[in-house]
């Protein structure tokens, strides 16, 4: 076989060039510890890491989530845990009402303290959580959920809003209950009703809240409602008393003085104020009743039913129904307490389940991605080794010539 | 004498032998240099009486060392070396640019889900909208980043093409003169060339064959003819042809590899295979255009999913969400994604778009749009990088024209198309340049759903309602807008269930809300399963509604048998995929005149596929105050077919509603009549959710008149009809049919006005579909109702928001195969596996070419010692033959000294 000299030039400085690139790339190796350079050394391994990486990183953004989830939870459970203690003051001080002998004062003074916790109630009830958005709003969390309505009762501007947040893949969770669940549409043992003045009404009447004087005859009305109309007759503010369903007229053109109570089928309520001709009011019956409901009707039969023998049957019934009434709501509350507990125990074991597949993704990741040192030096070494020993081969053969013998 | 010669023939030939060792040694490292040998010949020798006499030696020729088996074997090892090693030079850091975590999309894209996720965990966080705003203008900017370093590498590669090209053509000019010279050069005659024009060729050879695949043919005159490619000619003898690289990006799409000709310059890209020049076009158009489109079509199916999920919700503001990105259609967009070629542009007034219809079905192609002839209105598209021909067809005369495609549609807006025009049709290209973001500030993010629902507050039973679920804005098949929200995304009109019994509801429009009124389409009579999940609207975008009840005129009447005419009902239904229509057997109402109750119509059509039909029927019952009379009976019936069950009420005292009311009350067979009772006071209405007919009969020989009406129950309300009678009449109330038909389903009924049509022989329908869908489930009681409202205020709603942020969960991308960052994988995939399999290929060839140059360098090469070896021999035989000389000298002087 012949061989020409640029042959043996040509293929000497090839192979330098060849071990020079594949010393280089065991050296970028060592240097940044990285087995895979670029997804052309190894494509399905590099596919691979990427995915890994995804999924490291997507679990990092359910852990995030999941710690403002657990927050939230929190601040909803020692909210709940607040009124829950709330809710025990009031039956006691309920109890303490019913116990027959009262004095005037007495009861003024029970009265008194139950406005009181009634308006902590309304405050736990209006806590924000921790981004500034109010817990117990549904939707709205921009705006207060529980505020005065124009008669000065309690009512809730929020809505039965749910929102839930994803913690892993597929998986969502429920982070808020909503103030209609938690305060307001608490069933009632026996049927109430709710009073309300109309949206558009011009004057400045209010309405209480109202109580149940005679619970036979409010049993046997129910469940129509009442619509209270005013009129302006010859200088006169007169008021009318209507079913809702058939119209039928209670009370008609009867001349209204502000404060003066109103008492139609078993019902009582005031009207206190100026309303204006044409303003109503109305008097729903149902047999749900918010918690701020029981507590006003208390509050009003306290300080209205009279001191006769009706005014204290009357009374009893307030009491009865009323501490029935607190009795479901502590049984909500209870309820809606024990799903947070729930889900604040989800959240922990997602957060431990989480964490250790993080743990092995990143045992795989490292597999893939990272270098063995030990192989890769001593495959340096090897490289390094073979380098010379062909430099110097080299250097001896292109020095022979057949010139420099003749 | 003969010695002398002898000598001299040694002397000459020897140092012409000599002289082509050095001339050897000299070449030992010109590229292309075969080495060269003198070829000794004896010389006819002189016969004699002695014998033949030898005359010394000749150098016959100068031998070129050369094989041409071993030069083509070496230029076809060059081409593939020199074709892998330009791919992996410009594959070079591709891999890199696309993977890395700092330079790629993939973290971009994670990025940019992570932060809408963390805004939809608190929709009311301000800081938290800002912050996935910014993921979202810095995943635009990544996206236009890469894209300008991918089309960098194309402007590289072009330029490379065209220097490439510019080579071939100096070679192909070079190799045409030597054509020339040689054919020329003298000695050719007798066979001898010039061995250095030769070398030369040879060398430009070789080097056009590290550009591109080379085919030689010689000639008997010893041109060589070459073609590239696929057979392309370039050389012909003393002619080469000229290659160039058409015009620039913007114009014409790709550029393509022209050969210039007389008339037109033709396009001969896809005749190019082999060498630098294969290798970039290689790269360019099957690895760098489908990885540019690949990455745009991600941009585009991201806009687009999340530009339709936006435009579902409901910003901080209360507005709807619109876009979240650029529309993917606009004008600008949707035009620059068809480019017109060279030529066609001349004429300059074709306007043509290319919209994307869905871009899940989209592929990462490119297309040329031809019209072939022989008319102007034939064309064909085919792949552009293969030429596979995907579709042919014909265009009509009108415009605009559409060609439907895979993904997208090809809109022909106005010009003179004819044949002859080429487009370029590239959809995804430009898809991550024309990127962007298009709101402005955190706020404008649609994290809310724009509907929630409330239960009423009085509701008995224990039905419950979900706060609902948006689907769609726009109809999905026609695109116009669904009237069920407003422009501002508010309810219109708000609505209220209305649960009329345990099974059976109404929905009612309460823009007023003192006066609810039937809905439009009406929604009067709606099943309901209890304890089961019930969807309250129709789910079927192509779903509409239409009511019967004859011409509003038609009120109860005493003879029911004289109120409608026979008719025939056909359904047809046109398959949305198909487009065939197929026609149910019809049916007939109302036969020979006998009027049927509504009931039994509603379960005639209910056996017709995609028919689903309501039937009820209201009655009022209005004392006349001013004749109450005393104690009247009225006898109230459910007539359906020749089926009667009637109950008798006896009325106390005058005849009034409320008494009515009480003698209904009290009359315990009554319930099983299934009616239900309403009373205002002023009059009794009844309701059967089955659509019987009712009729009412009066016996009230102590006086009292009875009206009996018939409610309309759309529209405006109202009365259609009414009768009132006296003691010993009676009347009929027919019901109503609310019919719904699945999509595309159609309603028609023969007409027979004698002397009333039931249905109208072509009854208008409006649709069913809301575009949004409330769950119903439980138990709930008649009078029980839930709101449906806009969802005002709803700051901490994030319902849209979990779906934005889901989007990558979901397979969108190539048929449901990818989700965005898959789809992003399989790009960075797909360019490390080419530069992988470009690296080894490139080692392989190199291998094989390393192989071919040593059997070259064994034939042709020149090997120094060798030479050193052949100069001693030939100067050895030139001293030799020197001494012949020198002996003849001698014998001469000797000859001539005997004569001194």
């Amino acid at each position: 076989m012949r061989v020409s000299t640029s042959q043996i030039f040509n293929q000497g400085i090839q192979q330098f060039q060849n071990l020079n690139a594949q010393q280089a790339r065991t050296q970028e190796q060592v240097a940044t510890g990285k087995e895979v350079l670029s997804p052309s050394d190894d494509p399905v391994a590099s596919t691979r890491i990427v995915q890994l990486k995804d999924d490291l990183a997507r679990s990092e953004q359910y852990q995030d989530t999941l710690d403002m989830t657990q927050t939230r939870l929190e601040r909803e459970d020692g909210t709940l845990s607040s009124y829950t203690d709330a809710l025990a003051r009031t039956r006691e001080l309920m109890v303490q009402a019913g116990s027959g002998s009262l004095s005037e004062s007495d009861r003024e003074s029970i009265a008194q303290e139950l406005r009181q916790v009634k308006g902590q109630m309304v405050s736990l009830a209006n806590t924000k959580g921790p981004e500034g958005e109010f817990l117990f709003a549904g939707f709205q969390g921009g705006e207060k959920p529980f505020g005065e309505d124009v008669s000065g009762n309690i009512e809730y501007r929020g809505d039965s809003g749910e929102r839930s947040v994803q913690i892993d893949d597929g998986v969502t969770i429920k982070v808020n209950d909503n103030g209609r669940e938690t305060f307001e549409a608490i069933p009632s043992d026996r049927p109430t009703f709710n009073t309300r003045a109309a949206q558009n009404n011009e004057g400045s009447g209010r309405i209480s809240s109202g109580v149940v004087t005679d619970r036979e005859e409010f049993e046997q009305f129910y469940p129509d409602d009442l619509v209270v109309t005013f009129d302006e007759v010859s200088g006169n503010t007169e008021y009318t008393v209507k079913s809702q369903r058939t119209g039928e007229e209670f009370i008609s053109g009867e001349d209204y003085v502000s404060g003066n109570p109103i008492e139609v089928n078993g019902m009582r309520f005031e009207v206190s104020g100026e309303p204006k001709k044409d303003d109503s009011f109305t008097v729903t019956s149902g047999d749900q009743q918010s918690i701020f409901g029981t507590m006003e009707k208390m509050i009003e039969g306290l300080e209205t039913h009279p001191n006769t023998p009706e005014g204290r049957e009357a009374l009893e019934d307030t009491i009865d129904q009323g501490l029935a009434n607190l009795q479901n709501a502590e049984d909500r509350a209870t309820e809606i307490q024990a799903g947070v507990g729930t889900r604040l125990n989800t959240v922990e074991s997602t957060k431990e389940f989480l964490k250790d597949s993080d743990l092995l993704a990143q045992e795989t990741l490292s597999d893939l991605e990272d270098v063995d040192y030990a192989e890769a030096i001593s495959r340096l070494t090897q490289q390094n080794f073979t380098l010379q020993a062909a430099q110097q081969s080299f250097a001896r053969i292109s020095r022979l010539s057949l010139f420099d013998a003749l | 004498m003969s010695l002398l010669n002898t000598g001299l023939t040694g002397i000459l030939s020897n140092q012409k032998a000599l002289e082509t060792t050095s001339n050897n040694i000299t070449n030992a490292n010109t590229p292309g240099y075969s080495r060269q040998r003198a070829d000794f010949v004896s010389n006819p020798s002189q016969a004699t009486g002695s014998g033949y006499i030898g005359q010394g030696v000749n150098v016959a020729d100068i031998q070129r060392l050369n094989d041409e088996f071993i030069n083509t074997q070496l230029r076809s090892d060059t081409t593939l070396h020199s074709e892998q090693t330009a791919l992996v030079e410009n594959l070079n850091g591709m891999d890199d640019l696309l993977g890395n975590e700092k330079t790629g999309l993939n973290q971009a894209l994670t990025q940019f889900f992570g932060t809408l996720q963390d805004a939809a965990e608190s929709p009311a966080s301000s800081s938290l909208r800002e912050q996935a705003l910014n993921q979202a203008d810095n995943l635009v900017a990544r996206f236009k980043s890469v894209d300008s370093q991918l089309r960098s590498r194309e402007q590289t590669v072009d330029d490379r093409i065209s220097a490439n090209l510019n080579e071939i053509n100096s070679l192909a000019d070079g190799i045409a003169e030597l054509n020339l010279k040689i054919a020329e050069s003298p000695g050719r005659a007798s066979g001898r060339d010039a061995n250095e024009l030769l070398d030369k060729r040879d060398e430009k050879l070789r080097q056009l064959s590290e550009l591109v695949q080379v085919q030689t043919n010689e000639n008997n005159d010893g041109t060589v003819d070459v073609s590239i490619g696929k057979g392309q000619g370039i050389v012909s003898k003393g002619n080469s042809a000229t290659l160039r690289l058409s015009g620039s990006t913007e114009q014409a799409g790709r550029r393509e590899v022209l050969l210039e000709g007389v008339g037109r310059d033709r396009a001969i890209t896809h005749e190019i295979t082999g060498g630098a020049l294969g290798g970039n076009l290689t790269f360019r158009d099957e690895i760098l255009e489908p990885t540019l489109n690949g990455i745009g079509r991600i941009a585009i199916g991201l806009s687009e999913r999340m530009n339709e999920q936006h435009q579902l919700g409901q910003d901080l503001n209360g507005n709807l969400g619109g876009n979240f990105f650029r529309d993917i259609n606009s004008e600008s967009l949707a035009r620059g994604r068809i480019t017109p070629s060279a030529e066609t542009a001349e004429s300059g007034d074709r306007q043509a778009r290319v919209n994307i219809t869905d871009s899940s079905k989209l592929d990462t192609r490119s297309y040329t749009l031809e019209f072939t002839g022989p008319d102007d209105q034939q064309y064909r598209i085919r792949d552009a990088t293969s030429g596979e021909l995907v579709k042919t067809g014909s265009i009509s005369d009108s415009r605009p024209s559409t060609i439907s495609m895979e993904g997208f549609e090809i809109e022909l807006e106005s010009g003179d198309f004819q044949q002859g025009d080429e487009f370029t049709i590239r959809p995804t290209y430009n898809g991550a340049r024309d990127m962007a973001t298009e709101i402005v500030a955190g706020e404008q993010i649609a994290l809310a759903a724009p509907i929630r629902a409330e239960a009423s507050s009085g509701n008995q039973g224990t039905g419950q309602i979900t706060q609902g679920t948006m689907l769609n804005i726009r109809d999905p098949e026609t695109g116009r807008r669904l009237d069920a929200l407003d422009e501002n995304g508010n309810l219109d009109p708000p609505m209220e269930i209305r649960f009329l019994s345990e099974n059976r509801y109404e929905v009612v429009d309460v823009s007023d809300p003192a006066n609810p009124k039937p809905l439009d389409p009406p929604m009067n009579n709606v099943r309901f399963e209890p304890g089961k999940t019930n969807t309250v609207f129709s789910g079927d975008p192509g779903s509409r509604t239409l009511t019967a009840s004859g011409p509003a005129e038609n009120g109860p009447t005493a003879d029911p048998d004289s109120v409608y005419g026979e008719q025939n009902i056909t359904i047809r239904t046109r398959d949305p995929e198909t487009g065939v229509v197929s026609t149910q057997s019809p049916i007939t109402i109302n036969e020979g005149g006998d009027k049927e109750s509504a009931r039994s119509i509603a379960d005639k059509l209910n056996n017709q596929r995609g028919v689903e039909a309501t039937a009820y029927t209201e009655a009022t019952l209005t004392p006349d105050p001013s004749n109450q009379g005393n104690n009247p009976d009225i006898e109230v019936a459910l007539v359906e077919g020749g089926d009667v069950k009637d109950v008798t009420l006896n009325v106390n005292g005058p005849l009034t509603a409320d008494s009515l009311n009480q003698a209904i009350q009290e009359n315990s067979d009554f319930q099983s009549l299934g009616l239900s009772v309403t009373n205002d006071g002023d009059s009794v209405k009844l309701r059967s959710d089955r659509g019987e007919d009712i009729r009412i009969s009066l016996d009230a020989t102590n006086g009292a008149e009875l009206g009996v009406g018939k409610p309309n129950p759309y529209g405006d309300g109202g009365t259609t009809g009414s009768e009132t009678l006296s003691d010993g009449e009676q009347a009929t109330v027919g019901g109503y049919v609310d019919t719904t038909l699945a999509d595309g389903v159609r309603l028609t009924a023969t007409d027979n006005p004698s002397p009333e049509n039931f249905f109208d022989p072509a009854p208008s329908s409006d649709p069913a579909y809301k575009g949004f869908q409330f769950e119903l489930s439980g138990n709930p009681e008649a009078g029980d109702s839930f709101r449906l409202e806009t969802n005002e205020g709803g700051t901490s709603d994030n319902r849209n928001g979990l779906a934005l942020g889901d989007l990558n969960a979901k397979n969108y991308l190539d048929n449901g195969n990818f989700s965005f960052t898959d789809a992003y994988g399989s790009v960075v995939e797909d360019v490390g596996s080419r530069t992988q399999t470009a690296q080894v290929d490139k080692e392989a060839a190199g291998t094989l070419m390393e192989q071919s140059q040593k059997q070259w360098e064994e034939q042709s090469g020149v090997n120094l010692d060798e030479e050193a070896g052949r100069l001693i021999q030939f100067q050895n035989a030139y001293s030799a033959s020197s001494q012949v000389v020198s002996v003849a000298r001698d014998l001469f002087n000797t000859l001539l000294g005997t004569f001194n």
